[in-house]
């Protein structure tokens, strides 16, 4: 009976973990190379090559491992918008930062999108 | 005997009036009179010459009218069916004539009558158009009358309105030479009115130099001002940079900087200011700076590689030369200034954090 609870306990955890993933437990997946890529598109956002800068992002945004990051999804998929702003396409980057704040609400990028769809309607009222 | 076998009455009348003049031609050959004889003497002697032809004569009338009587004798005499028949027919006729006359009596009474009406209606319709041709010749003369009448109204209204016409022309041309004067008057005025305004425009011109001079004087003693306290603020960010720089570089120093970045709404606040910007280099230094302005606000300070990188990255910019080359160039509104200052002490020492 012991043996069967213990059993029991076990596949449960395995069921919770699997639900939670984690990309770092991920064999293939290298959170430094990840992060470097990151940090490497934020320097081109601050230098302005926003070209250069979304196209890193959208590399990120299409990794599987991003997918299942939620601190890194929101942030990929805010800068992207941030860089189609920044290069005079406002519709596009809203469409960025309106999925942001739907998809991953409580997040500090989704305060930051909110705040940058604010800056959006400002400009384009006249 | 049928209609169709019944003799007409006009050839009845005819065979009536043959038979007649036969009786009557043999009732004077039967009828000698005395008052005949005193010609028998010049009778007889034509006698011997004329016997034969008489004797000849009488034999042929005899035979004729014993052939006559032959032939037509049965029937016309005088109670037999068929002169029954003719005589019925008579005076059926003459009884049919008589209706007839009775009414053609009876039609001319009629149209006696009728005439007689007609002849009364004629004359009620004459009596009536008489009086009707009265009225009219009434109305006309009426009419004619009230013509007149409206006629001589007319001309004296005419007469009154051109006694009024005359008058008010008389008071136009009076008013004409009133508005003539008053014309020269104004025009005088308009000249004295012109004068003074020019007098007006050149005193105006004087205050607006004035206005200018004193507006030059105190943009330049705002900009001296705004300088001042440019170089005060400048000189208290200096401070605060050296304090946060030296005592607070690591994660508490971010997340303080986090705070103040977001409490004083620093992003928002430079992108209104940067739409009024002029210059372009300007520009790019404000883009510059919201964008380490927001990577800095989505910094997990937890992580220590990410703050590794935002520090590598501002090492790389240089931000203190790029912020005090607008600083120091002096053209730049104070807002702006301002702004670039506190940025710039925002993201001060965060490239020596670990």
């Amino acid at each position: 009976m012991a043996a069967l609870c213990l059993a029991a306990a076990c596949v449960a955890w395995g069921c919770a973990a699997s639900e939670h993933h984690d990309p770092r437990f991920d064999r293939n997946y290298d959170a430094a190379q990840d992060k470097e890529a990151f940090a490497a598109a934020m320097a081109l956002v601050a230098e302005h090559r926003y070209d250069d800068a979304a196209e890193r992002l959208s590399l990120l945004a299409a990794a599987p491992e991003a997918a299942r990051d939620p601190d890194r999804s929101p942030k990929v998929l805010f800068w992207l918008g941030y860089c189609h702003e920044k290069q005079g396409r406002p519709a596009e980057a809203a469409d960025f930062y309106r999925k942001v704040v739907q998809e991953y609400p409580d997040t500090p990028a989704a305060a930051q999108a909110s705040e940058r769809l604010s800056l959006l309607a400002a400009t384009d009222a006249p | 005997m049928n209609g169709e076998d019944r003799p007409s009455p006009d050839r009845l009348e005819q065979r009536l009036r043959a038979w007649g003049a036969d009786e009557d031609a043999r009732r004077e050959q039967a009828i000698v009179g005395p008052w005949r004889l005193k010609r028998a003497v010049g009778f007889r002697a034509g006698l011997r010459r004329w016997l034969p032809l008489a004797a000849g004569f009488v034999l042929f009338v005899a035979g004729a009218s014993f052939f006559a009587g032959f032939r037509v004798g049965r029937r016309e005499v005088p109670g037999s069916p068929d002169v029954i028949q003719v005589q019925e027919d008579l005076g059926r006729l003459r009884a049919d004539l008589a209706s007839k006359a009775k009414e053609l009596g009876e039609l001319r009474a009629t149209l006696a009558e009728t005439q007689t009406r007609l002849a009364g209606q004629k004359t009620a319709s004459e009596i009536k158009a008489a009086k009707l041709q009265r009225v009219f010749e009434e109305q006309a003369v009426a009419l004619a009358k009230e013509a007149g009448r409206q006629a001589a109204e007319f001309e004296r209204a005419v007469a009154e309105k051109q006694a009024a016409l005359n008058e008010a022309l008389s008071q136009l041309r009076v008013r004409d030479e009133r508005v003539k004067g008053l014309a020269e008057e104004v025009a005088a005025a308009v000249r004295e009115a012109e004068k003074v305004r020019g007098e007006l425009a050149a005193q105006a011109t004087r205050l607006r130099e004035i206005e200018a001079t004193a507006l030059a004087a105190r943009r330049e003693a705002q900009e001296r001002l705004a300088s001042v306290q440019a170089q005060q603020a400048a000189m208290i960010s200096l401070f605060q940079q050296v304090y946060l720089a030296g005592v607070v570089p690591g994660p508490e120093g971010l997340r303080a900087r986090q705070v103040a970045a977001r409490e004083g709404r620093v992003i928002r606040r430079g992108a209104a200011l940067r739409a009024g910007l002029p210059d372009e280099r300007t520009r790019r230094l404000f883009d510059t700076l919201e964008a380490l302005l927001t990577q800095l606000e989505l910094l997990d300070l937890d992580d220590a590689a990410q703050r590794e990188s935002f520090a590598r990255l501002l090492r790389t910019l240089d931000l203190t030369r790029q912020v005090n080359d607008v600083l120091l160039s002096g053209s730049e509104d104070p807002a702006v200034k301002g702004w670039l200052i506190e940025s710039q002490l925002l993201l001060k020492g965060i490239e020596r954090a670990s």
